[in-house]
């Protein structure tokens, strides 16, 4: 895990919330080698340059996820959070890129 | 007329191919023709889950019973194009270990997990139809490392066939979809030559430097699906994606003849 996403993760209190917010940010990286990050003091964002776009704040009891620039936000404080967010930010990475062009 | 316009055939105008020649004999000893076709992409390709739930779709849009097996750690799986629940589809994501077990149509069956010793079996039995059992296995391959263990994901697959489930359940063909040019796949090849020397093997998409390396090898151009939208959670199902499934089918059909013809004499 980046140094930087695991001390941002670090602002979340519980444990098991923080394993969530990392497994997250590491499926978005693993979404494609052309994801990138850009981690602040209480957000990370991924790109790929082709219009992804999906913005993670961090808070002490929970975090937002917000694919698309903020057009939607989803906090997440357990399981069903988690799954929501997944399933909308793969059909916004989805929608991003012209599948025939992915490798 | 561009490729796209073409109407589409039916899978039944030639489903007798798969049933001629030296096949007949394959199919006379057992109770159900069934037919195992391997989809192999390279590790992390988003394009599995898309041609795999693409590709079983067609077959069991035309009335032949399909089990779709799809092993990979990366999202989205097959489930995402089957619109299921996303607590459904995510599953082996969350809970490791896991294994989704969904009968998607009467005729399309879907088994998904991270790794091929976490799959399972279904618990409900599957339809008994005339027309050949499919069996559709797709995983991901990494270059870096030693090709997945062929003879286990074969022994592993075998807990889904209609006929006999104590053998491995061989792959008949083989197509190693959107590689990535730069990999090198040829040791991949080589051991798929090894492990099942008569099946048909074909690359769909660009060539790699290595493929004339290994024998016997066919090139089949991907479909350009330009109508196609992912985000849609819908199966591929356009013109240019019938036209690539009626070829990469026809061509199938074609190395299982002429495998049963050499095993014929």
């Amino acid at each position: 895990m980046d140094k930087e996403i695991k001390s941002l993760g670090m602002i979340i209190e519980k444990d098991y919330l923080r394993g969530l917010f990392y497994n997250f940010c590491r499926e978005t990286m693993n979404l494609s080698p052309e994801v990138t990050h850009d981690a602040g003091l209480f957000d990370v964002r991924f790109r790929n340059g082709r219009g992804l776009d999906i913005k993670v704040s961090v808070y002490r009891e929970l975090f937002i996820v917000s694919p698309g620039g903020g057009v939607v936000d989803i906090r997440v404080t357990g399981r069903e959070g988690l799954i929501k967010a997944v399933d909308i930010s793969l059909s916004h990475f989805l929608e991003s890129a012209s599948w025939g062009n992915r490798p | 007329m561009p490729a796209d316009d073409r109407q589409p055939s039916e899978l039944s105008n030639y489903i007798h191919l798969f049933l001629s020649g030296g096949d007949r004999e394959r199919v006379s000893g057992t109770a159900f023709p069934e037919y195992v076709i391997w989809l192999i992409f390279p590790e992390g390709s988003p394009s599995r889950a898309l041609f795999a739930s693409g590709i079983s779709s067609f077959i069991a849009g035309r009335s032949s019973p399909v089990t779709l097996i799809e092993v990979g750690k990366g999202l989205p799986n097959s489930g995402y194009y089957f619109a299921l629940d996303p607590g459904r589809y995510l599953m082996p994501w969350v809970d490791r270990g896991t294994c989704i077990n969904e009968m998607i149509s009467p005729l399309l069956r879907f088994a998904c997990s991270t790794e091929s010793s976490f799959l399972k079996p279904f618990e409900d039995s599957f339809i008994f139809s005339s027309a050949p059992h499919f069996i559709i296995n797709a995983f991901s391959y990494s270059s870096g490392r030693e090709p997945a263990p062929l003879e286990s994901i074969a022994e592993r697959s075998s807990m889904y066939s209609l006929r006999n489930k104590s053998s491995c359940a061989d792959p008949d063909a083989l197509i190693i979809i959107n590689r990535r040019p730069e990999e090198d796949a040829g040791h991949l090849l080589k051991r798929i030559k090894e492990f099942v020397p008569a099946a048909s093997i074909f690359v769909a998409g660009r060539p790699g430097p290595d493929d004339d390396r290994v024998a016997g090898i066919e090139t089949i151009p991907l479909p350009e699906m330009k109508e196609f939208k992912p985000e849609m959670k819908k199966p591929p199902s356009g013109g240019s994606f019938i036209s690539f499934m009626n070829e990469v089918l026809q061509r199938i059909s074609a190395g299982l003849r002429e495998n049963g013809e050499t095993a014929a004499g």
